[in-house]
């Protein structure tokens, strides 16, 4: 039985996490925006700098699942 | 279906003598040929017919100055007054990651998705933060950073630094290498469709649309905000450092 594919899912499985977290963090800074609109750029910057960091933990599982596919 | 992950190694043939290279070395090194050029064009025929006058200015000079502006606003509306001198470095760092974007629109495998590459441009990073850090507050003041709410917690602090220019290059390098799988399975699979699906056969101009419509999203918008995320997280390290 070949494990490969079995191995190359479960590492996917980091884009759960992922996923909620930002979902999360969408959802407070629509009502941190919604409460005081004029702070909307400072908002806008914070919450672009925290979406990087948790995507960043994706791309690592992806990177994972294609190096145990095809190498 | 076989796609290769790793840039292979291509022989030339020149002046009698066969060298080894990898394809993402040629790749940058026609990168940086062309942004010489341009960069040559710039500055001896078109910036010496700038004026200085408000009232005789061409357009082209006030979409320069323009964009100038709002480079210099993004450095220091994140860095403070360091921001002037970090801009030149941001807009290199800019032309050559939209420069191999560009590149894998014509065909060639971008010289970001070689990890030497990203890993170059983490270290160079992570230089100037040593060294804006070390000229602004002296080695003492350095060491003390690291002992500031306890001094316990110095080693942790130490590796959270250490592990800030291999966490930009991964990223960056993660990034790229997944959109050029993702179009190289995408260009396999519509070469390949007959031995797929059998039973439908797609018109040629649909094969020729798809990829042109769906690489619009995965080079150059993948590209142009994982430059944004390059330049914000190195501004902010910067700032943080300096404080």
């Amino acid at each position: 039985m070949d494990l490969t594919a079995i191995g190359a899912a479960i590492a996917i499985f980091t884009g759960l996490g992922c996923g909620l977290g930002m979902g999360l963090a969408t959802g407070k800074a629509c009502e941190a925006v919604a409460r005081q609109p004029e702070a909307s750029g400072k908002i806008q910057t914070v919450f672009m700098l925290g979406l990087v960091f948790t995507e960043s933990i994706a791309i690592y599982g992806l990177l994972v699942a294609i190096l145990i596919l095809f190498v | 279906m076989e796609i290769d992950v790793f840039p292979k190694d291509i022989t030339l043939e020149l002046f009698g003598r066969s060298f080894e290279v990898r394809e993402t070395y040629l790749g940058a090194l026609v990168l940086l040929a062309f942004i010489l050029i341009l960069a040559l064009i710039f500055r001896f025929i078109i910036f010496p017919r700038f004026t200085l006058e408000a009232r005789k200015m061409k357009s082209t000079q006030m979409l320069f100055e323009y964009m100038i502006d709002m480079l210099d606003k993004f450095t220091k509306g994140a860095v403070g007054s360091l921001g002037e001198r970090l801009s030149p470095y941001i807009l290199a760092v800019g032309a050559y990651i939209i420069g191999s974007g560009a590149l894998e629109l014509i065909g060639m495998r971008s010289p970001l998705s070689d990890l030497t590459t990203t890993l170059s441009f983490g270290l160079s990073t992570f230089v100037l933060i040593n060294y804006y850090a070390l000229r602004e507050k002296g080695i003492i003041g350095r060491l003390k950073f690291y002992g500031k709410p306890k001094p316990y917690v110095a080693p942790f602090k130490l590796i959270s630094d250490l592990s800030t220019p291999i966490s930009l290059s991964c990223r960056l390098f993660g990034n790229m290498l997944v959109g050029y799988i993702v179009m190289d399975l995408l260009y396999l699979v519509l070469m390949n469709w007959t031995k797929v699906a059998y039973m439908w056969v797609i018109p040629d101009i649909i094969a020729a649309i798809v990829p042109g419509v769906l690489s619009l999203y995965f080079v150059l918008f993948h590209v142009a905000v994982q430059f944004y995320v390059f330049s914000t997280l190195s501004l902010t390290f910067i700032g943080e450092a300096t404080e």
